[in-house]
């Protein structure tokens, strides 16, 4: 029971309500950063980290402090500050210390404090009244989720380099009109895990 | 050392009056918060009752039933009218097609569902949302233990293209009517 | 640092900027999320624009306010305190007094914190002006953002649900298309638009 719960909200926040393309969470670094795969990759695996991280720390911080104070209304704030300071220490810790991560992520971990998907996140697991192991499974679901989302964005505008765009459509129209297919071809796995 | 010290004053006090507003904005909004909850239930309870009862004022007691380690408590609303007890209610969530579906059922006197609100969902727009119309919820009153759609050899008229979204509501009325007649007799009619 | 000199003028140009010429929406295509999160209908994005239009207008002043004490080190997280207060600030008057809208925009409300026009008029023009001006571009900037979240979410409700506001106007007999209430339909319009507005650009351009 315990294990099929998890694995219900990981699938369901990583495919049938993916993040992006039905959650609508994360929009500007999906449309920002999917211009080659391999940044998109990069992407991926910095908002993973992060958003796992950040759940597991925003879980303490909501269920020892905000909770028993009757301090929920104070949500929004400690959790944006809570990111933005992670992303601040993750950012010092791997210049320091990890080298290789840091030329693979340096110049995405500064996007990810203003990219909602972290702090949507957060509060999903907090309003939902997830315990600690599902907010952790929720926060990998999604980082998944939105890996999977961006890195098929940037292979489908990859191979629109070669395709013939009209005018008008070039740029941000024809991305929107792409993300509409996919979140079409998303939105037929909902309704995917029902018993 | 001394910029440092700086930046750290600045921070501070930031955050302190940040505190110290928001706890104010918090204060003078808390009553009007609880207030619209309260009418939102109490409007939801109405809505399961006969619907004679929709004008009239009625008491909502709760009474919660608690499993063993408390912390699981499934409650039960008495509701009276003028000290009688119309009908007892209480809330079901069950899993829908795009996440939960509560619902507040009534059961009356004769074992016998009052009403039917759907009060949460996450259901399709357009289809499976279509379990909120008043022509989805208005069959199920008077249905007893029996309750099934017609398309599994039953009596209630699926919402179109979405059965797995009536089939959860329906499974919602068939456990609230079923706890309901279950814990009838421990209820206290006379508390609150 | 420019200053710019102190007349209505200047302060007329910061608020028309923000609704034609550098629209957040269509032209700086910012602030994507709530833009295609909340507009399945009209009054839901109405309630977005004006929530957000509220902390643009004072987060932008109170950060003109404090720029000249705030070390440079520190600004970003003071401007997400002062923001994020803001935001709570709307989350509770909102669940006060129009708790149907409250529910209905759900998390994104608390998201306005992280929305990328609010960050981007902190800092790249309120942490630089006078307190006026300020105001002004935040207020330009709130209403074009309204204007734009508007124009999607009407599209979607007349399309995807045959109403405007809850009322009915299409004829009788209109079956309306649910694509455009669910997220593909988002997205559909949002590309649509852009490439609407492009093309008059481009026969624009053209002609001058």
């Amino acid at each position: 029971m315990e294990k099929a719960n998890l694995l219900a909200i990981f699938i369901a926040v990583m495919i049938t309500n993916n993040v992006i393309l039905s959650q609508f969470l994360g929009l500007c670094a999906y449309f920002g950063v999917s211009d080659s795969l391999r940044s998109a990759f990069s992407m991926g695996i910095t908002v993973t980290f992060v958003i796992v991280i950040a759940s597991a720390v925003s879980w303490f911080l909501d269920y020892y402090l905000l909770i028993p104070y009757h301090m929920e209304f104070l949500k929004t704030i400690v959790f944006i500050l809570v990111i933005a300071t992670l992303v601040q220490l993750i950012e010092m810790f791997i210049a320091k210390n990890i080298p290789l991560l840091q030329r693979m992520l340096g110049i995405y971990l500064p996007l990810v404090t203003t990219n909602c998907a972290v702090l949507g996140i957060t509060l999903v697991n907090s309003n939902e009244g997830f315990n600690f192991i599902e907010s952790l499974v929720n926060g990998l679901g999604a980082g998944l989720g939105y890996m999977l989302a961006i890195c098929l964005m940037a292979g489908i505008r990859g191979r629109l380099m070669f395709a013939k765009v009209p005018r008008a459509m070039q740029g941000m129209p024809i991305n929107f009109l792409i993300g509409a297919m996919m979140a079409l071809a998303f939105f037929g796995f909902q309704g995917f895990l029902i018993k | 050392m001394d910029s440092a010290r700086k930046m750290l004053t600045v921070l501070i006090t930031t955050c302190l009056c940040a505190a110290v507003a928001l706890c104010l904005v918090f204060v003078m909004t808390k009553d009007d918060i609880e207030l619209k909850q309260r009418l939102k239930f109490v409007r939801a309870i109405k809505a399961v009752l006969p619907v004679e009862y929709l004008s009239k004022e009625v008491d909502i007691i709760n009474y919660p039933l608690c499993k063993e380690d408390c912390k699981v408590c499934n409650i039960i609303y008495i509701v009276k009218e003028k000290s009688k007890v119309v009908a007892l209610a209480t809330e079901v969530t069950v899993k829908g097609y795009g996440g939960r579906v509560s619902v507040i059922v009534g059961v009356g006197e004769d074992n016998k569902i009052t009403g039917l609100k759907v009060v949460q969902h996450s259901e399709t727009p357009g289809l499976g949302a279509n379990i909120i119309k008043d022509v989805f919820q208005r069959q199920f009153a008077g249905r007893d233990e029996t309750i099934k759609l017609k398309k599994d050899g039953g009596n209630i008229d699926h919402v179109t293209g979405a059965s797995v979204s009536s089939r959860a509501v329906v499974k919602c009325a068939k456990e609230g009517l079923g706890f309901i007649i279950k814990n009838r007799s421990i209820v206290n009619y006379n508390s609150g | 640092m420019h200053v710019a000199p102190f007349n209505i003028m200047t302060l007329f140009n910061e608020f028309f900027k923000g609704i034609v010429k550098e629209n957040p929406t269509f032209r700086l295509v910012l602030g994507i999320c709530p833009t295609l999160a909340v507009t399945t209908s009209l009054d839901n994005g109405l309630g977005m624009g004006v929530a957000t239009t509220f902390v643009l207008v004072f987060s932008n002043m109170f950060i003109s306010i404090v720029r000249n004490i705030v070390p440079k080190k520190v600004r970003i997280p003071i401007f997400i305190v002062i923001i994020s207060t803001f935001v709570t600030t709307v989350e509770l008057i909102m669940a006060a007094y129009v708790p149907d809208i409250h529910e209905a925009l759900g998390i994104f409300i608390p998201l306005i914190v992280v929305n990328c026009i609010i960050m981007g008029r902190a800092e790249a023009f309120a942490s630089k002006a006078q307190v006026l001006p300020a105001v002004a571009d935040g207020l330009g900037m709130g209403i074009g953002f309204t204007m734009a979240v508007s124009i999607i979410s009407g599209v979607r409700e007349i399309i995807g649900s045959g109403t405007i506001l809850g009322y009915e106007i299409m004829f009788s007999g209109y079956s309306p298309a649910v694509i455009m209430i669910l997220p593909p339909g988002a997205f559909i319009t949002m590309g649509l638009i852009l490439c609407f507005f492009k093309y008059m650009g481009n026969l624009l351009g053209r002609k001058v």
